[in-house]
């Protein structure tokens, strides 16, 4: 009988040492992402990002001092020469006006987000990438509306801005983001505020049509940065003046 | 089996499964946590836009270095920063749109379908509107237009566009059709961006029926924008 319950003992204990080899492999293959090398890889994602918000933030740093240098030659000898000063004083409005230089004033910031499914979940669709035509009707509104200056996630508008979207990013001046897409415009806080939730006007074609979850906002101060690349014209030149 | 040589293999397989076991406790276990694709790929999207803006502040900074660099030397060989201040204003205004421009690029005629309407359709889709513009626009931005302008109405970033029946408003003039919109930069990829299978502007005529005529040319002139250039609420940040 011993020499029986050995065998059978073995076998029991292969059956189920079986059992947990394939399980171990079932388990490695079903985590998402991959398993263990995922969270590696987001880990040195996580890592990197960091590592470059800060290059980013001390390029930024000196960036703002050389500007800061240029802006007191722009101010200085502006009190002897008339003439330099309103060339200057034109300078500066046109930089603010173009883009070229970050704006503040009072306006509004308006929040659009993807609609949220009926069971809560969200959607592996954007509603706003797949129809960011709805965005430019949007931006054309505070044109009308008087805005004096426009950012889009943190990207200034300006003459030559725009928007096109890939399956799961959308690029305004080319630099990548992701809804919600937070508009940001400065002008006259009432009229802007009264373009946009018109009856039947834009805000309410967003949430009717594309079921989008838009938030509009009054704001004592925007704050819009400066349009962050440099611009220069390949194609078009000046017509001499003969 | 002999009683020895059969414990030890029940020992060792006991160690093995006991050894399994342990690890698959472990994968489960929630130390590794939960990372999804989603969080990898966003993660790998904002690597790239910090990347990304990261190589466009390094040539400002080149710039900035550059305009320093000719205030500093005007005033030490001129002894004025004049004419520096002067060719950086009028550097500014070429981008703001106050300059005349010329340069390769395409032409493009947009008006209301001609045909009549067919039974039961809805009038709408035969003509123009805001959303069309600004998407061909958008369209021809995408494909590198540097300057636009509509009706001769130069497109500035403070430029809105209405369509109210057959007229066209931007910059508060006020146009009939056809509409013309110029825009220079690069023939070939402009030309596609108006003229490609899938290209809004094609889709419009084709399916549509609305008139969208368009040429390439090397020599397409913009003129400049003649208002006013005042802001109310905008104002520079302090030392900026």
């Amino acid at each position: 009988m011993k020499y029986f319950n050995g065998k059978y003992a073995i076998a029991i204990l292969c059956a189920v040492l079986g059992l947990v080899i394939s399980m171990q492999f079932k388990s490695v293959q079903n985590t998402p992402g991959g398993g263990t090398i995922s969270t590696q890889k987001a880990h040195q994602l996580a890592i990197e990002l960091n590592n470059l918000k800060g290059e980013k933030e001390n390029l930024n740093e000196e960036l703002t001092n050389l500007e800061r240098r240029l802006k007191e030659y722009e101010l200085s000898e502006s009190d002897e020469n008339i003439i330099i000063k309103n060339l200057k004083n034109d300078l500066e409005r046109y930089q603010l006006y173009t883009g070229l230089k970050p704006a503040i004033g009072p306006g509004i910031v308006i929040t659009v987000e993807d609609p949220i499914n009926e069971d809560g979940t969200e959607s592996d669709i954007s509603m706003i990438m797949y129809n960011y035509d709805i965005i430019l009707s949007l931006i054309n509104k505070l044109n009308a509306s008087g805005a004096e200056a426009i950012s889009i996630n943190d990207q200034r508008y300006i003459a030559t801005t725009e928007i096109y979207s890939t399956s799961n990013t959308i690029f305004i001046n080319q630099v990548p983001t992701n809804p919600p897409i937070v508009i940001k415009a400065i002008g006259n806080t009432d009229t802007l505020e009264a373009a946009l939730n018109m009856r039947y006007g834009i805000v309410w074609e967003m949430r009717q049509y594309y079921g989008l979850q838009v938030d509009v906002k009054r704001e004592e101060i925007v704050d819009i940065p400066r349009y962050n690349k440099v611009i220069e014209y390949k194609y078009a030149k000046p017509i001499e003046v003969n | 089996m002999k009683p020895i040589k059969r414990n030890i293999t029940i020992i060792s397989i006991f160690l093995l499964l006991g050894f399994l076991i342990v690890v698959q406790l472990r994968t489960v276990k929630e130390d590794y946590g939960h990372v999804t694709l989603k969080t990898i790929t966003d993660l790998q999207k904002s690597v790239a836009a910090e990347r990304q803006e990261i190589t466009d502040i390094l040539q400002l900074i080149k710039q900035s270095e550059e305009r320093l660099y000719n205030y500093e030397n005007a005033l030490e060989v001129e002894g004025s920063i004049k004419d520096v201040v002067e060719n950086e204003l009028n550097g500014v205004k070429m981008v703001l749109g106050m300059t005349d421009l010329e340069g390769p690029g395409i032409i493009l005629r947009l008006s209301d379908s001609e045909r009549d309407l067919e039974v039961g359709e809805d009038p709408n889709d035969i003509i123009v509107h805001d959303s069309d513009v600004l998407t061909i626009l958008n369209d021809l931005k995408i494909a590198g237009a540097e300057v636009m302008s509509i009706n001769g109405q130069r497109i500035l970033n403070t430029s809105e566009i209405k369509c109210a029946g057959p007229t066209i408003t931007i910059n508060n003039y006020t146009y009939a059709q056809p509409f013309i919109i110029k825009a220079i930069g690069d023939p070939v990829t402009l030309d596609a961006a108006i003229k490609a299978p899938d290209a809004y502007a094609r889709n419009l005529k084709e399916f549509y029926g609305l008139v969208v005529e368009s040429e390439t040319s090397e020599k397409v002139r913009i003129p400049r924008y003649v208002g006013d250039v005042n802001m109310s609420y905008a104002t520079s940040k302090e030392g900026l």
